[in-house]
């Protein structure tokens, strides 16, 4: 039973990483129609300028702030210099677009920071917390804090915000938006932005459990996507109910069937749920389209 | 292009090997050991332009058949002695198989569903790699493999086995050519342009692109083959996404609609990289890693971005264009031949 | 003798009946016009027919043959070809190759043996061209068949497919609007020539007077269901399709 529970907090841990990256690819798809293949670096980004910081002796409040900003600056960037010139392009095109884009930030982080991963401890010290017999890390409950908060402000955002409402009607149908006065082109740098934003923000938070390398980015990318996979692609609640699951099958795989097969599990999932129900697995009604 | 154009074309196509060696002894950074892998990634993408070019599927598993022919060479000869050659057909056969497999269950979903199942499909099999260490030797990965030989012929020398990979090359540009050039290659280009028209002209478009698909696994089978026997040691490193990603840079810089493309994107490729892994160290203070990496990247998304047919298709586009006297890209015609908004792949 | 059969073909996308139990009978001679106002479900039931939707419910019998839910290509072979409202060519590539795209359908020769070049390919490859240049003199197209389809004025362009259609030897030819934006000049033009192929034909068309004078048979359908089925004058003569439809035309 504490097994069982262990693996379920575990299992709850990586979820919460997985459902944060996963949002990220909700966002995009939703108001672009294009798969962020490069969502991970955006995340490796946000870890590498934080641990910079940090190790520089800046305090972690700030270094989440520059994380956020640096990694939505190249976000922006690279949505008005690789993609938004691209618009129209097939699909094959974009995807293309955005891998070239991932190895490029790889490439480029790997020319910066070197091979060698880099961290800094957990936000709060002590002992890891004790839940019914189960360890729970305290970084673990940041992440925790982190994802609910991020849900609650994308949420608030997304219902109660000018901005959001807009992006959401452009995501529902860009045409209507359009005559609206929506500008498609500016809700995709906005998505890009957030989406971005919000990958730095979780590589900075993740650095503690994770360390922060130049290849970090790709396994959480793969993982994040599978999670909003199983949401259906279009909601981020449903990403994040599906990074959850996707954590917890993942840890449970690890430790009931064999550790060395987690990974091969976690993309037979991806491959399952994309050839057999490319909707996705869970049908969230309260989880309204972006 | 008239048939002395078409003939000069070939020659210097086969010739571009020995004159590749030839350059391996003047320039630092290239050595004929360079060139074997030059020629190898050269024939796995010429399967790949013919998977994404012309049956119009992105694939984001190559390597996965490549793994397939290595891994079948490398355990058939060093654990069971088949003499290679018989193991690198038994490999073309396994992956033929399993691509057959695959692209029935993947060619269900379309665009970004596909290209992100090819890619599932990849990892999963790179990751039982390193798993199953019984057949595979596991992340350790497995040696003894011997060289290629056929009959008493060895490829004991990198010059040897640089000229028959790059024979195998021609032999497999002129395959594609002859497929492309078929009923079989209209009825592909056709469903690129519209599945829904091909079919009604009597265009089976699943078996079309089940075809196409294990063909292109094919050339990734007999390049992992060629792959193991000359390095003589496989392990899942060599095979995972990034080789996948590599296979799909270069078949996409040389041109996905080109038959052409996969050695052009090699040679273009291979050389800009060594050279950055020359120049690089010189501007960035103790560089480590594969940093040659960004050199992809970036000739990736600037090709797509300014000419999107990749260097060969640009080429043969421009020859075209030049033959019928006009230049510039014809008037766009009716309503759908201009910006139609890219269709989701899955209904809200 | 019945070419093509439908009984109680049906289909709904949602909420909307689009194509309302439609049972038509098709013989193997002559043109028939499908007509109606917009929305009332012809490009519908055409891709009901060919295979390209499957129905909600009713079957579809083409040749004597059960095709209900099969695939396009399979009815393609079967004798049955199309033409699209919005061109559906093969752009980039040239018009003979569009063509022979439709002459390739009744042959068998796969990817094998175009890979290795074997004498079955080069049989195949003589039959396809053989055939595409006699479609494409008959259709007055030879001067350009090596163009790129898509560097075509949209008149020939309409043509194009017509020749890619024929290409395939139908017994049953679907013409889904092809006069659509072609000058009257044109559009008698694709009148004469389809008058002239002689393959038994179902067209759907909105320049109601040229289909009036072309078919020998009239079917209306309004909102999914048939409402009339006559020789041209009594279809006109008949009140409902007046007030349907042709009033309808007439106002606006």
């Amino acid at each position: 039973m504490a097994e069982l529970l262990q693996s379920l907090v575990t299992g709850l841990t990586l979820g919460a990483m997985y459902a944060m990256v996963g949002v990220g690819f909700v966002l995009i798809y939703n108001v672009t129609g294009i798969i962020n293949f490069a969502q991970g670096e955006y995340l490796m980004l946000g870890a590498m300028t934080a641990v910079t910081l940090v190790a520089a002796g800046v305090g972690l409040p700030l270094a989440f702030l520059a994380a956020v900003g640096v990694a939505a600056a190249v976000g922006g960037v690279v949505e008005r210099v690789a993609i938004r010139p691209a618009r129209g392009a097939s699909i094959e095109t974009l995807i293309l677009i955005t891998i070239g884009v991932s190895i490029t930030l790889n490439g480029v982080a790997l020319l910066v920071w070197g091979v060698n991963p880099r961290r800094y401890g957990p936000f709060t010290a002590g002992p890891p917390v004790e839940l019914a017999g189960a360890a729970l890390s305290r970084q673990s409950v940041w992440v925790f804090a982190f994802t609910a908060l991020v849900a609650g402000a994308l949420w608030w955002f997304l219902e109660r915000t000018t901005s959001g409402k807009a992006m959401r009607a452009c995501a529902m149908n860009p045409e209507a938006a359009m005559l609206q006065g929506i500008s498609s082109s500016r809700m995709s740098l906005y998505a890009f932005l957030l989406a971005t934003g919000i990958a730095g923000a979780t590589g900075m938070v993740l650095v503690p459990i994770t360390s922060a390398s130049y290849n970090m980015g790709l396994p959480l990318a793969l993982r994040g996507f599978t999670a909003a996979v199983i949401g259906g692609l279009v909601s981020p609640l449903g990403a994040i109910a599906g990074g959850l699951l996707l954590g917890v099958a993942e840890a449970s795989a690890a430790r009931f069937v064999s550790s060395g097969l987690k990974d091969a599990i976690a993309f037979a999932v991806l491959f399952a749920v994309l050839v057999l129900r490319p909707q996705g697995l869970l049908r969230l009604r309260l989880a309204s389209r972006v | 292009m008239s048939w002395p154009w078409r003939l000069a074309g070939w020659a210097l196509f086969v010739l571009a090997g020995p004159a590749l060696l030839a350059l391996a002894g003047q320039v630092p950074f290239l050595t004929s050991g360079r060139l074997v892998f030059l020629a190898i990634t050269a024939l796995a993408a010429v399967g790949l332009c013919l998977i994404m070019g012309f049956a119009g599927q992105v694939s984001l598993g190559h390597a996965a058949f490549y793994a397939v022919g290595a891994y079948a060479s490398g355990i058939l000869t060093a654990g069971y002695g088949v003499p290679p050659i018989v193991a690198l057909l038994a490999g073309m056969v396994l992956a033929g198989a399993a691509a057959a497999g695959v692209a029935r269950a993947v060619f269900r979903v379309s665009g970004h569903f596909l290209a992100m199942a090819t890619l599932a499909f990849g990892l999963i099999l790179y990751y039982s790699l390193g798993h199953f260490r019984t057949v595979t030797g596991g992340n350790a990965g497995r040696g003894g493999i011997p060289k290629l030989a056929i009959g008493s012929w060895e490829a004991t020398t990198d010059t040897r086995m640089f000229l028959l990979c790059w024979a195998l090359v021609v032999l497999g540009v002129l395959v594609a050519r002859n497929v492309v050039d078929s009923r079989t290659g209209r009825a592909l280009r056709a469903t690129g342009a519209s599945e829904v028209a091909a079919g009604c002209c009597g265009v089976n478009v699943v078996r079309a692109k089940v075809g196409v698909f294990v063909l292109g696994a094919l050339y990734a089978a007999v390049a992992g083959s060629l792959y193991a026997h000359y390095v003589t040691y496989i392990a899942p490193e060599e095979f995972g996404l990034l080789k996948s990603i590599q296979f799909l840079v270069v078949a996409t810089v040389g041109g996905l609609t080109s038959v052409w493309g996969g050695p052009v994107g090699a040679v273009v490729l291979v050389l800009l990289t060594e050279a950055s892994r020359e120049a690089i160290p010189l501007f960035v203070e103790g560089a480590t890693g594969p940093y040659e990496l960004t050199i992809y990247g970036l000739v990736l998304v600037v090709v797509l971005l300014l000419f999107n047919r990749g260097i060969a298709g640009g080429i043969a586009h421009a020859w075209r264009a030049r033959g019928r006297g006009g230049g510039g890209d014809p008037e766009p015609l009716a309503e759908d031949a201009t910006g139609r908004p890219v269709p989701r792949e899955v209904a809200p | 003798m019945t070419l093509l059969r439908t009984v109680g073909l049906t289909k709904r996308f949602g909420g909307v009946t689009a194509v309302d139990d439609l049972s038509i009978e098709l013989g193997d001679v002559g043109i028939t016009a499908l007509i109606g106002p917009n929305g009332a479900g012809k490009t519908t039931a055409f891709n009901l027919l060919c295979g390209v939707l499957p129905p909600s419910s009713g079957t579809v019998e083409f040749r004597g043959r059960d095709v209900t839910g099969q695939p396009p290509h399979r009815i393609a072979v079967l004798g049955m070809a199309r033409t699209f409202q919005n061109l559906e060519l093969f752009g980039d590539m040239s018009v003979r190759d569009n063509v022979m795209v439709g002459a390739g359908a009744h042959l068998r020769g796969g990817i094998v043996s175009a890979a290795l070049r074997l004498p079955r390919h080069r049989s195949d490859e003589r039959a396809a061209r053989e055939r595409s240049d006699a479609v494409l003199e008959r259709l007055g197209l030879g001067d350009v068949a090596d163009r790129p389809a898509s560097d075509l004025p949209y008149g020939l362009q309409r043509r194009v497919e017509l020749a890619r259609a024929l290409a395939t030897d139908p017994a049953l030819l679907l013409l889904d609007e092809p006069m659509a934006g072609l000058s009257g000049g044109e559009a008698a033009e694709v009148a004469g020539a389809v008058r002239a192929i002689g393959v038994p034909t179902l067209i759907v068309e909105h320049h109601v007077e040229t289909v009036m004078a072309l078919s020998d048979r009239v079917l209306v359908l309004n909102f999914g269901r048939l409402l009339a089925d006559g020789t041209p004058a009594e279809v006109r003569a008949d009140p409902a399709v007046v007030e349907a439809y042709l009033g309808a035309e007439d106002a606006a």
